[in-house]
């Protein structure tokens, strides 16, 4: 094409050759041929470049840019021709283009030299690829424009069966599979628009009539110059194995999508691009998602996977810890899973890897909740049993089939010595245990024989005693465990019995011991039934009642007793057995009984009942009493006696008790008189020495001040000398000391000197003092002085607890034998409750409000003084009204 | 200026009453007195006092039964107590402090010795 355009260019601007300078024909002439030579070296490339190699390609890189560089010769060259051009056209000559095109020469001389380089390359090339064809185990065939074989390789003979001249000139539909023609025609049709190899895999049938697959790659070669199509070269191979392969694989996968469905798990399978590649309707049942699984194929998985997250009983985890394992891609089975529902699942993930690439994340999930719930039972089962074996008082060894320790407690860790923790034992192999332990028991030998027997024969055996070397007896139970009646281990239970073996011993023991005390004794001992048969009698029977035992028993009692006892002893028994009463005394009863030769005998008899088993017996004990009598009457003297002196000692000490009780009283009393006596002097004291020295330290103390707490200490100071007086008064009379000088004297002048003495403290408070005094003489036998006080000191305490403007009376009367005075006040009045502590010394009455002092001695002094009078001192009083002390004296 | 510390005296003894107010004014403390033990109680379920300064027998509710009483309040407990007593037997003293006071002083007293006393206490309090 090139070389056309060349010379067409060359006739047009240079129509005489002769113009030409001589060096240049040369030049033209090579470019001429070169340019033929590169025609028919591009046919040449082209043809082998079908054959598709990396050589190829690189040859046709090479030649692309020879092209490439011959363009811009050409370029060049034009450019050069037309300068000539223009110089021919134009008057001067075309010295200076000389060393252009020279230069031209130069480059095309090169460029010649590599195209024949190039086409050494090439043609070397072209033989490797001849070769390479020949060789091939490909199928490699070229079809003329009309599909016609031009072509094949010698390796249809063993791909085919065919000799290469058996196909030459035939088309390839002539040994394609039917089915495959449409189609192939079609690709090709394609191919032929589109001017691009492309890959088929059709059946072709061998020489056998067998079909084989093929994989064709067909390039449809074009003539570059006018597009015209002149060939198809087609390289094939043999993939009936691949694709055997692929038909099982999609059996399989079909397969495998039936086992998806049927599957008890969940699966989802999510590709690289986070879409989704597989799932199955359990997936979408377990996280109740209301779409066909097949419609999700393809979704992105997200669209999956958020709206589940709400059913988690931990969304943010699951997914963290998902997305962690999917980074990781590495597998992760039996992951628990709890969802808000409270079903329990486990997923697996399994990265799935394709000829070592990661392609695709599956994920299973399993609802396990049943089983969870089993395990949980089965959990709680176990614990309960493990618990309850631990805690048993038994020594107790489960083992498997295998003989290995299933369960072990820490008593049977004590009981063998084993020091080791009974965890710790779970799992070992025991097979030679009692072989081991076999030292353990009192007959080693025998112990390894019964449990080899026990083993053998697989049947339980229940409380089998055997001796320890060390003494101890254990009892062994020995349990098979059969599940489902296969054979499944077996049960060891020991227990030290050794105490109960003991007891038991000493029981026996103690029992021959009362059979021989019962034998020897020498009162009768007598049991029977509630019919008063005799179920045993011991010897003495013989010595109080003349039968032998043996004569006595299995008989009924009343043979022993008088004929006219007989009947009563029968209704009491019928009564007892009815009503469970005792209507007589069951101990030392005084009665007679029938001796075999007729006489009566006094005894003595103690009966006790004894139920057993729901039956009641009595037991009698019986003495003889003919010789005891007399001694009895005097022992009983002698206790008489006894008891006697006993209550009269009693009665000495009961006085002592008493006396003693009556000394804590008095000295009680006298403790709280002495701590009462110690407060009120304190009180005083405390204020007269705490104002002076508030005096003394206080300089600047105001002078009235001063002189309130002058008249505090004053008042103080007297109240402690009237205090110390009444505590003096108190002193004699209760010591006694004071004496009372009875005289009779009228008491009405000093009646009236009482009045007139507590005078000024009524005015004080403007109190209406009234005496009503009969006018004539009252004789009474009396210690002037000391009555005189008693009255002054109830009216001071009137006119003291009257308020100001109230009246305070003085009545005294003459009543058969007493004389009757009484001081009543309009005062504050005296509550219930201090009533019958008002005479009592330090007594006062509270009263909220109200500060008014005293000593708490006077009325108590009073009381003292009028008894002293035989007389008596009484009060009434109504709170808020007022009080009457009545003082009433004998006249005698 | 700092806020005075503020005592309660319980006292029935118009003259000891006095002679409290009078003292413990002039050291500088206030002072708020009442009869008795009932009234004590009434007062501090409304307000609280620094140090309460009690005598011991009262009619109505005594200086023991007051302490008490203070020392089982979560709230009044810490407040010192302070026994005036003209109880001075045997077992007075050990009965006081068993009840919670946590001085017991018997009548009669130096007054100086008393203000001294209360300033320690109300000191270590702080």
């Amino acid at each position: 094409m090139l070389n056309r355009l060349l010379q067409r260019q060359i006739r047009k601007h240079l129509p005489d050759l002769e113009t030409i300078p001589d060096e240049l024909r040369p030049i033209l002439e090579a470019v001429s041929a070169s340019y033929d030579r590169f025609e028919s070296d591009i046919h040449l490339i082209e043809r082998s470049m079908d054959l598709s190699s990396n050589e190829l390609m690189e040859a046709n890189e090479q030649l692309r840019r020879q092209t490439e560089r011959q363009g811009v010769v050409l370029e060049k060259l034009q450019e050069t021709l037309e300068a000539c051009d223009i110089e021919s056209d134009g008057e001067y000559a075309a010295g200076q283009n000389d060393d252009e095109l020279l230069a031209i020469a130069n480059a095309l001389r090169n460029l010649v030299a590599r195209q024949n380089e190039s086409q050494q390359q090439l043609r070397a090339s072209e033989e490797r690829f001849r070769l390479l064809a020949e060789h091939s185990s490909d199928l490699i065939v070229r079809y003329d424009a009309d599909g016609h074989c031009t072509y094949i390789s010698p390796s249809c003979g063993a791909l085919l069966g065919f000799e290469q001249a058996d196909l030459l000139g035939k088309t390839v539909f002539d040994v394609m599979h039917p089915e495959d023609v449409r189609r192939t025609a079609v690709a090709l049709n394609r191919a032929k628009k589109r001017n691009t190899p492309f890959t088929i895999t059709a059946r072709i049938q061998r020489r056998d009539g067998r079909y084989r697959w093929f994989e064709t790659t067909i390039r449809v070669i074009r003539n570059e110059m006018t597009g015209e199509l002149m060939e198809y070269h087609t390289a094939a191979r043999d993939v009936t194995l691949r694709k055997d392969a692929e038909e099982r694989l999609r059996g399989t996968s079909t397969r495998l999508q039936a086992l998806l469905e049927h599957l008890e798990s969940g699966m989802l399978l999510i590709d690289g691009d986070q879409h989704v590649a597989m799932i199955n309707t359990q997936f979408c049942r377990l996280f109740n998602i209301p779409v066909q699984p097949s419609d999700l194929i393809g979704a992105d998985a997200a669209v999956i996977v958020t709206p589940t997250l709400a059913l988690f009983s931990e969304p943010e985890k699951v997914m963290m810890n998902a997305m962690k394992i999917q980074n990781r891609c590495l597998p992760v089975v039996g992951e628990e899973i709890s969802l808000i529902d409270g079903r329990t699942l486990e997923r697996d993930y399994v990265p799935v890897y394709l000829d070592g690439v990661l392609e695709s994340h599956m994920w299973t999930l399993r609802d396990i909740t049943p089983r969870k719930q089993a395990e949980e039972r089965m959990r709680a089962t176990s614990s309960r049993l493990s618990t309850l074996i631990e805690s048993l008082e038994a020594a107790v060894l489960v083992e498997d089939d295998l003989r290995t320790i299933a369960v072990v407690n820490q008593t049977f860790c004590d009981m063998f010595g084993i020091p080791a923790p009974p965890q710790s034992l779970v799992g070992m192999d025991c097979s030679n245990a009692a072989e081991q332990s076999k030292l353990l028991f009192a007959d080693p030998g025998g112990f390894v024989e019964r449990v080899n027997r026990l083993l053998h024969d697989r049947v339980t055996v229940i409380g089998e005693e055997i001796a320890m070397a060390d003494g101890r007896i254990v009892e062994r139970d020995y349990i098979p465990i059969f599940v489902n009646e296969v054979y499944n281990g077996h049960l060891w239970s020991y227990r030290d019995i050794t105490e109960r073996k003991k007891s038991e011993q000493a029981l026996r023991e103690s029992e021959e011991r009362y059979r021989l005390l019962a034998e020897t004794a020498n009162d009768v001992i007598v049991t029977i039934d509630h019919s008063s048969t005799v179920l045993f009698a011991n010897r003495a029977v013989e010595n109080v009642f003349g039968y032998a035992p043996e004569e006595v028993e299995g008989r009924n009692l009343e043979m022993l007793m008088p004929e006219y006892l007989r009947q009563l002893h029968h209704h009491a028994m019928q009564r007892y057995s009815r009503t469970h009463v005792k209507h007589m005394a069951w101990q030392s009863l005084e009665l007679p009984g029938l001796h075999r030769d007729g006489h009566e005998v006094p005894l003595n008899v103690s009966f006790t009942e004894i139920r057993k088993d729901g039956r009641t017996y009595f037991t009698g004990i019986i003495r003889d009493n003919t010789e005891r009598r007399t001694a009895q009457a005097e022992v009983q003297k002698l206790n008489e006696d006894l008891r006697k002196a006993n209550a009269m000692l009693r009665v000495e000490r009961d006085h002592e008790k008493e006396h003693v009780r009556a000394l804590q009283e008095i000295n009680a009393m006298k403790n709280e008189f002495v701590s009462s006596v110690s407060h009120e002097l304190r009180t005083p004291l405390a204020s007269i020495i705490g104002f002076a020295q508030t005096i003394l330290v206080d300089d600047e103390l105001p002078d009235e001040t001063q002189r309130e707490f002058l008249q505090i200490i004053h008042d103080e100071g007297k109240r402690l000398a009237k205090l110390i007086n009444e505590l003096l008064d108190v002193a004699r009379i209760e010591s006694g000391r004071t004496e009372i000088d009875r005289r009779p004297t009228n008491i009405v002048p000093l009646l009236n000197r009482a009045l007139q003495s507590v005078s000024i403290s009524a005015q004080s408070k403007s109190i209406e003092l009234i005496g009503d005094i009969p006018g004539r003489e009252i004789h009474v036998s009396v210690d002037a002085d000391r009555i005189s006080q008693v009255l002054i000191n109830l009216l001071d305490n009137a006119i003291k607890f009257t308020p100001n403007g109230g009246h305070v009376m003085l009545h005294v009367r003459r009543h058969e034998r007493e004389v009757v005075m009484s001081v009543i006040d309009t005062g504050l009045g005296i509550p219930p409750e201090s009533m019958a502590h008002l005479f009592e010394k330090f007594y006062r009455v509270h009263r909220p409000g109200v500060e008014i002092r005293g000593t708490g001695l006077g009325l108590a002094i009073a009381r003292q003084l009028v008894e002293m009078h035989s007389g008596t001192i009484t009060v009434e009083s109504i709170v808020g009204k007022g009080s009457t002390f009545t003082v009433r004296l004998p006249m005698d | 200026m700092q806020q005075p510390y503020h005592i309660l005296v319980v006292e029935d003894e118009p003259a000891m009453q006095i002679l409290l107010r009078h003292n413990l004014a002039r050291a500088g403390f206030g002072v708020t007195v009442v009869t008795n033990g009932v009234e004590a109680q009434g007062l501090l379920e409304s307000r609280s006092f620094d140090l309460i300064c009690s005598d011991v027998m009262m009619s109505g509710m005594d200086g023991m039964q007051l302490c008490n009483w203070v020392k089982s309040q979560p709230e009044l407990c810490a407040t010192p107590f302070v026994l005036l007593s003209s109880r001075a037997q045997q077992g007075d003293r050990e009965a006081g402090l068993e009840a919670g006071a946590d001085i017991y002083m018997t009548k009669p007293f130096d007054v100086e010795q008393l203000v001294v006393v209360l300033r320690q206490l109300l000191e270590e309090k702080k």
